[in-house]
């Protein structure tokens, strides 16, 4: 299927941003100190 | 849309993200900000970098923090759907690349770019085709390395020598003056040589060119005029036939400067 290369810019965003969020949703969030929580800790805690 | 509203585009993505790193860097050294190192924390690679030792620990390493890892899956996400067109498009450092091998163009004796067209200017130069093609294998032993030694450091293994730091920290060390002034340098005369030959987190995205399903295509209307592959930062030959190239950074400079309508097309590929 083409795209109009018009809505490439809108596709890089949108797609970052999205991705960035669902990072956010899984617990990878801004802190001040190391991190600890996250669904990767759950593989942490099985290795 | 015109070809060169296209680039504007580009161009003003590329431009915030230059300002962002200006002002993350701006950030930490306001007064009441102590640390030093969270400069790294806003850094997508610094989420490969600390991968390792989380996943074996639990705890990221020195001056990186979980945000690495959102900012990364950000990155990750549009190389799943558009290949390596974080560097082409978001990459504050392939950004400043671009201006100064621009800048270069302009001291070498171009007074105007012309689109598709052979400019006289000397810079910046091409390396030799043999040396070009096994120093591009660098920046994947790089990537290699850094995963290595991530397991056994406290800080981030490019930490110190890090251009981004270098270019937009405004926390120098003797080390980051030496980093900057080479990779100011090197700007000037190779275009894209860090995104090239050095960029690890380049070659982590590369593999997602030949996987991502929106790309370029090219048709039987293309008579291999030669215009894209002047206008290919990343110096790829024969760009209508290599377009899902892991040199590639899905710029689109090359469909924006086809001048055979259909030749090349932006598609979403079942």
């Amino acid at each position: 299927m083409k795209i109009n290369p018009r809505y490439y810019p809108a596709i890089l965003l949108i797609t970052f941003v999205i991705f960035v969020l669902i990072g956010f949703l899984l617990g990878f969030r801004p802190q001040h100190n190391e991190g600890e929580r996250g669904l990767l800790l759950l593989w942490s805690s099985l290795t | 849309m015109s070809a060169s509203s296209l680039t504007k585009s580009r161009r003003a993505i590329q431009w915030v993200g230059v300002v962002g790193g200006f002002l993350i860097g701006l950030r930490h050294i306001m007064p009441g900000e102590s640390g030093g190192g969270a400069f790294d924390s806003f850094c997508p690679f610094g989420g490969i970098e600390t991968l390792l030792p989380y996943l074996t620990t639990g705890h990221t390493l020195k001056t990186t923090n979980l945000l690495n890892f959102s900012l990364l899956l950000g990155v990750l996400g549009v190389a799943l759907v558009t290949g390596r067109a974080f560097c082409g498009w978001m990459c504050p450092l392939g950004t400043v690349q671009d201006f100064l091998a621009a800048w270069g163009r302009r001291l070498s004796g171009e007074r105007h770019h012309i689109r598709g067209k052979t400019s006289k200017a000397r810079l910046p130069l091409r390396l030799p085709t043999l040396a070009d093609k096994y120093l591009r294998y660098a920046k994947y032993l790089i990537l290699l390395l850094i995963l290595a030694a991530s397991l056994y450091t406290v800080y981030p293994p490019l930490h110190e020598f890090c251009p981004v730091r270098a270019v937009f920290s405004f926390k120098m060390t003797p080390l980051l003056w030496s980093v900057l002034i080479a990779f100011l340098v090197t700007s000037i005369f190779v275009e894209r040589a860090w995104c090239k030959y050095l960029c690890p987190l380049g070659a982590a995205l590369a593999i997602f060119n030949k996987i991502s399903p929106v790309r370029l295509t090219s048709s039987n209307t293309c008579n291999n005029c030669g215009r894209c592959d002047i206008e290919c930062s990343m110096g790829i030959q024969d760009v209508p036939n290599n377009l899902t190239d892991t040199e590639c950074i899905r710029c689109l400079e090359c469909l924006d400067t086809c001048a055979r309508d259909g030749s090349l097309e932006l598609k979403v590929l079942k």
